[in-house]
């Protein structure tokens, strides 16, 4: 080699190490960032593992920290699904913030605000996603949560196979055996999201949970949005709650659960468990694919010129007439129509016995208002 | 760590090593030998696991 190609060899090699080095150490950040849940202070009564429910999770990023707030009282009990979907920030949020701000006063509420651990700890490929949100709370302190992929993250499951044939039989594209939305009821030796989803099948049935609310946002064009997805047990339930919220000017769809798509939390926790089992979707401008520049502005803020020319021309399945659809809109959806399915619930109820009463919701005008999460964060 | 993944990173070590000689000791043009440094770096956080 001569000497002036060894030297040009040597510059290349070495700014590959600095990008490798940078990139690197970028990805181990985030692949090893521990939110601070805050419990302190709350009503949280107890915090165990979803490894309780199926014990080859245990040593796993799967193994998910489940939040109980019990109340002085006996009665029925929910589950609240956050972070199914890592890149869906609003789900994950919204359980955050109703771990730290609920009292329960009869019955349980169980909330696993990371019930994907893993998505969480990566970004999906070439969509210039951030990889945190920060928020200021109250007090002056600035708190960080992740944003993640809507799967599985590749070091936790691979490879993936060319088709993934869910239990039922049915044939998807082979990446979607690492999306937890598809594995359901999940099976016990299977893969980390297939475990992940035999966990809470088998912890619905072991708790006898009433109701399961599945926690989601979706591109604002696309049709199911803004939308109450229920299965047929539950549609009495979910029809209940959507009087209400249009009784306080909260549009929201109501969508059957398809029959015939598998793996999904409405359909097959509500066929394999006796819980009423439910998803919420609202529109999230950072996960389309109208977007523009994409970064945490967009996230939290939801302004996107984009989608103003989109709604402008009718493609959009969401009210973007003020030109934003910010986080903390978002968050206050889903918290406000889980407020109105627990009444709904209970209205529904012959025996009260198996009541859920709980307190302290945020109040949805006040949060669409402040438009600042951070307030509702310990 | 499952056999398939050693079997994988070990693949993934091969090919690492056959780029990095061929930067080396083959690839004359400048050009050429920053095609095989960008490989290089997306080998290297597969091999430790990061990406």
């Amino acid at each position: 080699m001569k000497k002036k190609g060894i030297l040009s060899t040597c510059i290349i090699l070495a700014i590959a190490i600095v990008c490798a080095a940078i990139a690197g150490n970028s990805f181990y950040q985030k692949r090893h960032f521990v939110e601070d849940i805050v419990t302190e202070g709350t009503n949280v009564t107890e915090v165990f593992k979803l490894s309780r429910y199926n014990k080859n999770l245990k040593g796993t990023v799967g193994d998910t920290k489940v939040y109980v707030i019990k109340g002085e009282e006996d009665g029925g009990s929910v589950l609240v699904l956050g972070g199914t979907h890592g890149n869906e920030p609003a789900g994950h949020m919204a359980a955050i913030v109703m771990l730290e701000q609920l009292k329960v006063t009869k019955g349980t509420v169980y909330i696993i605000p990371s019930i994907n651990a893993s998505g969480l700890t990566h970004n999906d490929p070439l969509e210039g996603s951030p990889q945190y949100m920060h928020f200021t709370t109250p007090s002056g302190e600035q708190r960080v949560f992740h944003y993640g992929s809507r799967a599985t993250n590749p070091i936790d499951q691979w490879p993936d196979p060319d088709i993934y044939t869910h239990t039922s039989g049915q044939s998807l594209s082979g990446s979607e055996t690492r999306n937890l939305n598809r594995c359901y009821p999940g099976i016990k030796y299977g893969t980390l999201s297939e475990q992940v989803a035999y966990a809470v099948t088998k912890m619905i049935n072991t708790e006898k949970i009433d109701m399961e609310i599945d926690l989601h946002e979706s591109s604002p064009e696309y049709a199911v949005n803004n939308a109450i997805v229920a299965h047929e047990r539950a549609m009495n339930v979910a029809v209940g709650a959507k009087v209400e919220l249009e009784d306080r000017e909260i549009g929201m769809r109501l969508e059957p659960s398809p029959v015939k798509l598998h793996g999904l939390t409405h359909r097959e926790l509500g066929d394999f468990t006796d819980t009423y089992a439910l998803l919420l979707e609202v529109g999230n401008p950072s996960q389309g694919r109208f977007r523009g520049y994409t970064d945490e502005k967009l996230v939290i803020t939801g302004e996107d010129p984009c989608y103003v020319k989109g709604y402008e021309l009718g493609l959009l399945y969401v009210d973007y007439s003020s030109g934003n659809f910010p986080l903390s809109l978002r968050v206050a959806r889903h918290i406000t129509t889980i407020e109105e399915l627990i009444a709904s619930y209970n209205g529904s109820l012959d025996d009260e016995d198996r009541a859920i009463v709980v307190e302290n919701w945020p109040d949805y005008q006040e949060m669409v208002d402040t438009d600042d999460l951070g307030l509702y964060l310990k | 760590m499952s056999f398939t993944t050693i079997i994988y990173l070990a693949i993934a070590v091969m090919v690492f090593a056959s780029v990095l000689y061929n930067m080396l000791f083959k690839e004359t043009k400048v050009v050429d030998k920053i095609s095989c440094a960008m490989i290089l770096v997306c080998l290297i956080l597969r091999i430790f696991m990061i990406k």
